[in-house]
């Protein structure tokens, strides 16, 4: 029985054993001075105001009370010379909780605190100017509705044109160095790895750059700067393309210093719009970053998009009305019943970037850079010998040159215009009229069998080239030395070798093609050396060159341009008050080199042994070269800019900018034939532009609005064209020079909630401006196959305005191809990761580009060179687009799943109306119809075209991880 | 005109000693708020859902990571005292994991010299992260302390659109409330971090947050007349909201304010344009601090809100280049410790925000 009780007693006790809770709490006692441990401290675990166990911590300040219930406890903890201290310990799910160190404050350290420590905040002394740190810059509100709505019509922010918007790719400036194009085609369809930006407005100075008067766009694009993950997306639109493809890796900083990241995309098909319009466009992207001590970056990024896409062309209203389609697209054809596109873009120009950044300090940062850019750029289109222009909407082809009720025209032949219109109104029936008929050119290259049983091409495909080696360094720093100062500066250097030349793409059938200007075989068919564009060759051959898929031909010169240029910039703030200052100057210099002698412009012989030659080939030394170095071109240039903030408070602020710039003609404005010889332009001088601009805005509340009036003046721009001239019965190239233009207008920007309804916002701009020439430029016009002026420096008298005989002015001239009056008006909606976006849109007051012939004194006289006011007035008048308004709608949605992946989408549904008779641009042609009946006025060629698509859709669906 | 001239010089140079013997008479003390952004250590606390703060976890928490971001916050605590020349007295945080990384922090060495002591619990929300109090143990002598759970009663929001599952499941943190004296006054700070704004039905948890603060502060005000509150956190609202102006009857003006009121010094300041973070390019002050009437207009003699910034507003945005973003799109502001998933290795998304009281 004593057994059977002590064992139940011992099986009881177990249990009660068993049963104890097995929550506790444990930890180190340590001194927080120093960090040794505290022994023999007292430690009192209370659960409100019970006692629930005392401990005592160990020789290395460790303690441990087990057998706890869940629950919050306080631990009391005491030891001599230190605080008491508190510490709230909670008990969960039965876990034992490790305090790890619980540190006591030593009791003499509290009392023997001096001044110093204890010191007191003092009003007087320290009361605080901080300013409100408002993000102006950020999200600019003008910006973001106006870049991404607008951009269908060719909106021009200011009517600037695109080659003054600064684009830069970790800190060099990528605008091309011969045209000042923008150069986001480079990188295009590598978005995720370009995504991270930075971008000024106006004349704001960049922290990478001094910019110009059109905003700074420095795109980072090193392995740091690419969103850590893995993301792919797929994006189809009814305008480019069917089908984007992209996908993309970064690992972000990683611990070991290195950044990795990966880009890759595919740009593929046509388009519900415009036929003959394709992509077959790649993209690759790889960079690496290399981090070390917090202190030294060091980047590498390679990339290119190389591939190919199908161009489109600007036709006259004629061909548009007569097709019924606005978007009809005269570059293409079918062979053997496929679309085929005669002008094609192809390029594949890698970017190879070194990139090292040094940040010792907040106060201090610098960068340098070597970028290098190479490859391939060629544009295809056709070319052919002894044969008719075999583009389909060529003006002869039209009823309109057939049959014209003018009289005067002498176009009376009403059977030919009647079938030219029964063609081109049922071009279905007429594929091979109405488009290019690829079929033909292949019948006819094949039946041209010379002696040797060869056929020599009539119409061949050749590629344009225009191949860059682009070498650039830049640097710049940013210090900021006080709080209220902060300077930023650089310098960079641009060595750009561009080779210009022609090859042959395509025979189409034929065997080969020969190295002549079949425009000089007009006029000199009797003087064969003078047709040879590659002259030494002739010499040493007896002939011209026989060519072959993929021979260089017609010319080939290098573009050399050198660029060298230092800034800085210091930015000031004195309470609400800012202001910034900074200068920039450079040298800018470029010549050509011709890479073959022309037979119309040899020169001099180079020695007496080529003298000796030309005299027996009977070739004529001229004054103008197409060999060899040109004289070098170059400009001292400089800028300076002064900026003025003021912010008001509550959330507002005023600020205004001037500035000055004295900048270089670019290449590809000061060589009157590029292609055939070394001349440049006479009177090449600086473009010098003025620009002012008064802000005002205000950000905060959900609001965002921005109120701009600019006055900007650009003067002494100067421009060079080539293209068939009538008059002269010659490939002609026309040189203008002084043309000025004032841009002068306001914008407003503006994001409002409706507070209505929650989170529906009110947005839109306005952008009025008035873009106008105030001078008339001087024309210098030259042909091809003569070193002859044909008109030097002569005024062109009616470019600015449309005046008549009497001084009465009907008519001003805008700068083109951008509406002057744009709004927008629409609602945002955003919530829970839902965003939709709709809104109207208007654009007026767009002008079409001017030649400057039409606007010369004689153009406008005639052949009788009597000028009337008709005569003015017809020839002279710049055309006016007519108003458009568009709808628009964007719908977007992200989900997380799991807080860890995100799958999203955003479809955008524009011009929503349809309207399908939106011009975008266009451009006059040079050509003048010279014989009339009455030989007492010229006429115009009719203007061609381009018109935005009707309605048209981009589904893009994304997924993040 | 010499004789001007010297007394000018002598006043100029006794006002240093004058100011002393004034000092000595005045006492102020800062007492401020600043949001950690999720200041985790390295290990898994059982049963806490600490797994993307671990060193195999997603954001790959190692030790080297956890030490710059200690050594970070404490740099912003010195830089705060470096700028008003003294400690801040009392310092409510929020985003920690546990006790563990507050005694880590405060024995930093940028810090270590102030002596923090820590007030601390754990919350309930489980993946969540706690508020917690730091103070100068010679300055406040702490008397109580309570963890405030969220609950939705007593409420007047209409909660119909929720259901009692909903509610029993709802997760969030404690309003920490500490009570204590400073030169004999009675104190009590509330540290708070409210409810972030996920939209849905989320619109009223701030709110009642507030509610929850207000109504416990009414209390303290009664069973301690002349007690005086400061009330302090990350609210996710701006002073503007209602959760704000309505539930905790912010007031923007000191005249304005009544015993069952509270003066929030960062009404006027978001109007003018400070910010302590911000959301798409917008500025917003989420970490708001408030005072009661009593500090608000306190009676002669005792501790009174001082104006700080341009002799107008009563509490200050802390920012330093060093805290914020210098290039990029998010240039101006916060630099965070994580940006798009990478450890960047910056401070908080939030700046700390201060006042001062004097008397």
């Amino acid at each position: 029985m004593k057994r059977a009780i002590l064992t139940l007693a011992a099986i009881l006790a177990g249990t009660m054993l068993f049963a104890q809770p097995s929550g506790g709490v444990k930890g180190t006692v340590v001194n927080r001075n120093g960090k040794q441990p505290v022994e023999n401290a007292r430690l009192v675990l209370m659960q409100g105001a019970a006692e629930v166990a005392t401990v005592t911590s160990g020789a290395d300040g460790t303690f441990y009370i087990p057998g706890l219930e869940n629950g919050m406890y306080t631990l009391v903890i005491d030891a001599p010379e230190f605080l008491q201290t508190q510490v709230q310990v909670t008990v969960n799910d039965g876990y034992v909780k490790n305090m790890f160190n619980l540190s006591l404050t030593g009791m003499q350290r509290v009392a023997e605190i001096d001044d110093d420590s204890f010191a007191q905040f003092d009003m007087d002394d320290s009361g605080y100017n901080d300013n409100p740190t408002i993000l102006f810059g950020s999200n600019d509100v003008f910006n973001n509705i106006a870049g991404y709505n607008f951009s269908a019509v060719r909106f021009r922010a200011r009517g600037y044109a695109s080659e003054s918007q600064d684009v830069y790719l970790a800190g060099v400036k990528m605008n091309d160095a011969i045209t000042g194009y923008s150069p986001f085609s480079l990188w295009s369809g590598l978005n995720e790895a370009m995504r991270s930006k930075e971008t000024t407005n106006g004349t704001e100075v960049s922290d990478y750059a001094f910019g110009g008067y059109n905003g700074v766009t420095n795109i980072f694009g090193n392995a740091t700067n690419v969103r850590k993950g893995i993301r792919g997306s797929v994006l189809t639109n009814s305008t480019l393309y069917r089908l984007r493809l992209m996908g993309s890796y970064a690992t972000g900083l990683m611990d070991n210093g290195w950044a990795l990241a990966f880009n890759v995309s595919a740009r593929l098909g046509g388009n519900d719009w415009i036929d003959g319009v394709y992509y077959r466009s790649f993209a690759y992207y790889a960079a690496a970053d290399k981090v070390f001590n917090d202190t030294h970056k060091l980047g590498f990024v390679f990339f290119a998009t190389p591939g190919q896409r199908g161009a489109q062309n600007a036709s006259t209203q004629e061909v548009y009305d007569l097709m019924g389609d606005n978007m009809y697209n005269s570059n293409w054809g079918y062979q053997n019943g496929k679309v085929r596109n005669a002008r094609v873009r192809k390029t594949n120009e890698p970017i190879a970037i070194l990139k090292y950044d040094y940040t010792p300090s907040d106060r201090f940062n610098a960068s340098a850079t070597v970028l290098y850019r190479f490859g391939k750029n060629g544009y295809t289109a056709l070319d052919w010998y002894d044969a008719q222009d075999p583009r389909p909407d060529y003006y002869r082809n039209l009823p309109s040159y057939f049959y014209d009720e003018n009289s005067d025209l002498n176009r009376n032949n009403q059977t030919k215009a009647f079938w030219a219109e029964e063609v081109w109104s049922h071009s279905g029936n007429y594929p091979t009229i109405t488009h290019i008929n690829w079929d033909r050119f292949y019948y006819v290259n094949r039946i041209q069998t010379d002696e040797d049983g060869l056929n020599r091409s009539k119409y061949i495909q050749e590629e344009r080239h225009v191949d860059q080696n682009d070498l650039n360094f830049a640097a710049s720093f940013k210090y900021r030395p006080l709080e209220s100062i902060t300077v930023t500066g650089g310098a960079n250097a641009r060595i750009n070798r561009t080779e210009y030349y022609k090859q042959v793409a395509d025979l189409l059938g034929g065997d080969y093609f020969v190295d002549i200007d079949n425009f000089a075989e007009r006029d000199f068919a009797a003087t064969p050396y003078k047709v040879q564009n590659d002259l030494d060759y002739y010499l040493v051959n007896g002939s011209a060159r026989t060519l072959k898929v993929g021979d260089k031909y017609g010319y080939d010169y290098l573009a050399q341009v050198r660029n060298f240029g230092a800034w800085v910039n210091g930015k000031f703030t004195f309470g609400n008050f800012s202001s910034n200052l900074g200068a920039r100057i450079g040298y800018e210099s470029f010549w050509r080199e011709g890479l073959v002698r022309k037979g119309l412009f040899p020169g001099t012989p180079e020695d007496d042994s080529m003298a000796a030659a030309w005299t027996a080939a009977g070739i004529a030394a001229t004054d103008q070269t197409s060999y060899g170095k040109s004289d070098v071109s170059s400009f001292l240039t400089y800028a300076a800019k002064l900026g003025l903030n003021y912010v008001i408070g509550g959330a507002q602020r005023v600020y205004a900018n001037v500035s000055y710039f004295n900048d270089a003609p670019r290449f590809s404005q000061a060589f009157l034939s590029p292609r055939t010889r070394n001349t440049l332009m006479d009177n090449l001088t600086t473009v010098k532009t003025f620009s002012s601009d008064i802000n005002w805005q205000y950000s905060g509340n959900g609001i965002n609005v921005r109120a701009t009036a600019y006055y900007t003046t650009i003067k002494d721009q100067s421009k060079v064209m080539s293209a068939y001239d009538d008059l002269q019965n010659a490939f002609s190239n026309f040189a203008i020079n002084g043309i000025d233009q004032r841009n002068m207008g306001v914008e407003l920007g503006f994001k409002v909630p409706t507070y209505i309804v929650p989170n529906l916002s009110v947005q839109g701009v306005v952008a009025a401006g008035r873009y106008e020439y105030t001078s008339n430029p001087t024309l210098t016009q030259t042909v091809d196959n003569s070193a002859e002026i044909v008109m030097l420096d002569v005024p062109v008298q009616y470019w600015k305005a449309t005046e008549l005989m009497d001084g009465t002015v009907t008519q001003r001239h805008y700068v083109p191809s951008t509406p002057q009056l744009a709004g927008s008006l629409g609602l945002a909606y955003n919530r829970n990761y839902w965003f939709i976006d709709a809104d109207v849109e208007y654009f007026g007051e767009s002008y079409l580009d001017m030649n400057p012939l039409y606007r010369t004194a004689s153009a406008v006289a005639g052949p009788d060179n009597v000028t009337t006011d008709n005569e003015i007035e017809y020839m002279t008048t710049q055309e006016k687009f007519n108003p458009a308004i568009l709808l628009n709608l964007s719908i977007g949605k992200s989900w997380y799943i799991q807080y860890k992946y995100q799958l999203g989408f955003s479809f955008n549904l524009k011009n929503m109306l349809n309207n399908r008779s939106v011009k975008t641009g266009g451009y006059e042609q040079t050509r003048l119809v010279d014989n009339t009946v009455s030989r007492t006025q010229y006429y115009r060629f009719d203007s061609k075209y381009f018109y935005m698509a009707g309605t048209n859709y981009m589904l893009n669906i994304y997924f993040r991880f | 005109m010499k004789r001007y001239f010297y007394i000018l010089l002598a006043a100029l140079m006794l006002s240093p000693f004058a100011w002393r013997a004034d000092a000595a008479k005045h006492r102020s003390y800062v007492i401020g708020f600043y949001n950690l952004e999720n200041l985790f250590d390295t290990y898994h606390d059982e049963g806490k859902n600490d797994y993307q703060y671990l060193p195999d976890g997603q954001n790959q928490w190692t030790e080297a990571k956890y030490a710059k971001k200690l050594h970070n916050m404490a740099s912003v605590i010195r830089a705060m005292k470096e700028d008003n020349k003294c400690w801040h007295a009392v310092l409510g945080v929020s985003e920690v994991e546990n006790r563990h990384v507050l005694e880590d922090l405060v024995s930093q060495p940028e810090i270590e010299e102030a002596n923090y002591q820590i007030v601390h619990y754990d919350g309930p929300d489980r993946r969540g992260v706690d508020v917690a109090l730091l103070y100068k143990p010679e300055v406040l002598k702490v008397l109580a302390s309570e963890s405030i759970p969220y609950t939705f009663t007593p409420s007047r929001i209409d909660w119909s659109a929720w259901t009692k599952e909903e509610m029993d499941n709802f997760r969030t943190r404690d309003v920490l409330m500490v009570r204590g004296t400073i030169d004999g006054e009675m104190f009590a700070f509330f540290v708070a971090h409210l409810p972030s704004r996920l939209g849905g039905k989320g619109a009223d948890l701030r709110p009642r947050g507030a509610e929850i603060i207000y109504m416990r502060a009414m209390e303290l005000q009664k069973e301690f007349p002349g007690i005086k509150i400061v009330v302090m956190g990350d609210m996710n609202d701006n002073p503007t909201d209602a959760s704000m102006t309505e539930f905790l009857r912010g007031k923007e003006k000191i005249a304005d304010v009544t015993d069952e009121d509270f003066f929030d010094p960062f009404l006027s300041m978001i109007k003018a344009g400070y910010s302590s973070l911000y959301y798409q390019g917008a500025g917003n002050i989420f970490d708001i601090i408030m005072v009661n009437n009593a500090v608000a207009n306190a009676p002669k003699g005792t501790f009174q809100i001082q104006p700080i910034v341009q002799k107008k507003y009563y509490g200050r945005v802390f920012s330093k280049p060093f805290m914020t973003n210098q290039s990029g799109q998010y240039k101006g502001t916060p630099f965070r410790t994580f940006s798009g998933g990478a450890f960047v290795g910056g401070y908080s998304d939030h700046y700390p925000t201060y006042i001062v009281i004097k008397k």
